[in-house]
C-alpha cells in the first residue's frame, strides 16, 4: 500500500486529468465521485512501481477509462447515457468552450478518449495505443474519423 | 488548425477537479485503509469480525440471536436466490433455487456481509447483468417494521436503476414456495401470473426469467381486449373472478399480504394500490 503523502500528491497532480476523463464519459457528479474513489483506491493498493511520472500518468488514465466503462456497464447503473445529460455539465462555461466540449461529447464514446488524449494531453497515436490498449492502426482510424466529425461540427481544418 | 487545437486546450482547461472533490476522495481513502495502516486482508477481517461478534454474543448469551433469521431477501433475475438476514442486518444463510442461482452463490461469498453489500456483490455478477434483465427483490419477514426498513434501504440504493423492482412479500407463502422448489420472489410472481392464466403451473414458471414472467403478466393484463375472438369474453370474466378471489385470500391470510410495487411502468395496469 502506498503511503498517504504519495497518494495525496498523486491526487493533487492527476485529479484534473481524471476529472476531464470523467466528464467525457459520465453523466453526473455522483458517478464522477464514484470513479475518483475507485481509481485512487486502486492507486493506493496497487503494487506497480512507476518508472517515472509519465508511466504513472498513463497508468492512471488507463485505470480511469476502464473504470468509467465498468461503471456504465455495471448492474447498478442505468443503461443509457444521453447526450443531453452529458451536455448539462458544460452549461456553466463560455459559449466557445461549451461548443468545443459539446462537439467532443457528441462523438461516439470510443472516439472521445482518443480525441482528448491526442489534442489535449498531446500523446502520440502510438502512446495512446499503449495507454488504452488498442492497436495503433485502430487509433489512427479513430482519430481520422473523429477529425472528420469534429470538422463537420465545428468547421475548419482539424488535420494534425 | 492551430486555433482549433488552442480552442480545444482552453476548453478542457476549464474542466477542473474542485478542492471539495479532492478532499472527499482523500478522506474516503483514509477511511478505507484505516488511516493508511497495514491491516488484515479483507477476507480475514470479515472472519475476525464475525469471531468477535460471536464471542461477544456467546459471552452475553446472545448466540442464538445472531443466527436467528428475521428476514428473507429473495433475489430473482434468472438466478433465483434467497438470503437469510438476521437482526443485525447480516446475511446468515444463502439458498439457491436453480442452476444459475447455484453458480452465482458458488462464485460470490456473501455470508456475514451486510445485506446491502451482499446485494451489491450479487448484482455485480455477469449472470445478473444480461441485456434485458429484470431484477425482482422481494423482502419477507416476521417483523413488519424491519421488512419495511430493509425495503426502504433497498429502494434507495436501487432508486435510479430502471430494471430493479423491490417488493414486500407475504411470509405466509414461504412454505408453499419452497415446497415447489421456488424462491419466494418467484413464487409471488407465479401467483400473479396464475391469477391471469389459471392454467400455468409452477414447473413452467420455474424455468422462466423474471423478465419473461413479467412480460407474460403485462401481456395478459394489458392486452386482455386483444385476445382471440373465441376466448376474449371468457378470459375477461375469468380474470375478474380470479382477481376477486385472490384479493379475498390475501386479506384473509393474516394481514401480512401487502404488496408494495416500485417502478415498472410496463406492468402498472395490474394490482393498482
Amino acid at each position: 500500500m502506498r503511503d498517504e503523502q504519495e497518494v495525496n500528491r498523486a491526487i493533487e497532480r492527476y485529479a484534473d486529468t481524471v476529472r476531464r476523463l470523467c466528464m467525457i464519459h459520465l453523466k453526473n457528479y455522483h458517478d464522477t465521485e464514484d470513479i475518483f474513489q475507485t481509481v485512487f483506491l486502486k492507486y493506493v493498493l496497487s503494487s506497480v512501481v512507476f518508472e517515472n511520472e509519465e508511466h504513472e500518468k498513463a497508468w492512471l488514465i488507463r485505470v480511469t477509462v476502464n473504470a468509467c466503462k465498468d461503471l456504465l456497464k455495471s448492474f447498478f447503473h442505468s443503461r443509457t447515457t444521453t447526450l443531453d445529460e452529458l451536455i448539462t455539465q458544460t452549461e456553466e462555461l463560455s459559449p466557445e468552450h461549451s461548443e468545443v466540449l459539446e462537439a467532443v461529447l457528441s462523438l461516439p464514446a470510443k472516439y472521445r478518449d482518443v480525441v482528448y488524449l491526442y489534442y489535449y494531453e498531446e500523446y502520440s497515436a502510438a502512446e495512446i495505443s499503449r495507454i488504452i490498449g488498442k492497436n495503433v492502426n485502430t487509433v489512427y482510424t479513430l482519430l481520422a474519423r473523429a477529425r472528420k466529425l469534429l470538422g463537420e461540427r465545428l468547421g475548419g481544418d482539424w488535420n494534425g | 488548425m492551430d486555433e482549433h487545437r488552442n480552442a480545444f486546450r482552453e476548453s478542457f482547461e476549464q474542466i477542473r477537479a474542485d478542492d471539495a472533490l479532492k478532499e472527499r476522495t482523500k478522506a474516503y481513502l483514509s477511511g478505507k485503509t484505516n488511516g493508511y495502516r497495514h491491516s488484515l486482508p479483507r477476507p480475514y477481517r470479515r472472519v475476525a469480525l464475525v469471531a468477535c461478534l460471536v464471542l461477544l454474543l456467546l459471552a452475553g448469551g446472545g448466540y442464538s440471536s445472531f443466527f436467528t433469521q428475521t428476514t428473507t431477501i429473495s433475489v430473482d433475475v434468472n438466478p433465483s436466490v434467497e438470503l437469510g438476514i438476521n437482526r443485525y442486518d447480516r446475511v446468515i444463510s444463502v439458498r439457491a433455487f436453480n442452476e444459475d442461482g447455484n453458480e452465482l452463490l458458488a462464485t460470490k461469498n456473501i455470508r456475514f456481509l451486510d445485506y446491502r453489500e451482499a446485494l451489491r456483490e450479487l448484482l455485480g455478477a455477469e449472470s445478473m447483468t444480461a441485456e434485458d434483465a429484470l431484477v425482482d427483490i422481494t423482502v419477507f419477514g416476521t417483523n413488519d417494521e424491519k421488512s419495511d426498513e430493509i425495503l426502504k434501504n433497498l429502494e434507495n440504493s436501487t432508486a435510479h436503476y430502471d430494471n430493479v423492482h423491490c417488493f414486500i412479500g407475504s411470509s405466509e407463502m414461504v412454505g408453499d414456495a419452497h415446497s415447489h422448489g421456488m424462491s419466494c420472489g418467484k413464487y409471488q410472481a407465479f401467483l400473479e401470473l396464475q391469477e391471469l392464466d389459471p392454467s400455468v403451473t409452477p414447473e413452467e414458471v420455474q424455468n422462466l426469467t423474471m423478465r419473461q414472467i413479467r412480460d407474460r403478466i403485462s401481456e395478459l393484463s394489458g392486452g386482455a381486449e386483444d385476445n382471440t375472438p373465441a376466448g376474449s369474453k371468457k378470459h375477461e370474466t375469468e380474470h375478474n373472478n380470479v382477481q376477486t378471489s385472490s384479493t379475498e385470500s390475501t386479506e384473509g391470510s393474516g394481514g401480512n399480504g401487502k404488496k408494495h410495487r416500485y417502478g415498472g411502468g410496463h406492468h402498472g395496469g395490474h394490482h393498482d394500490e
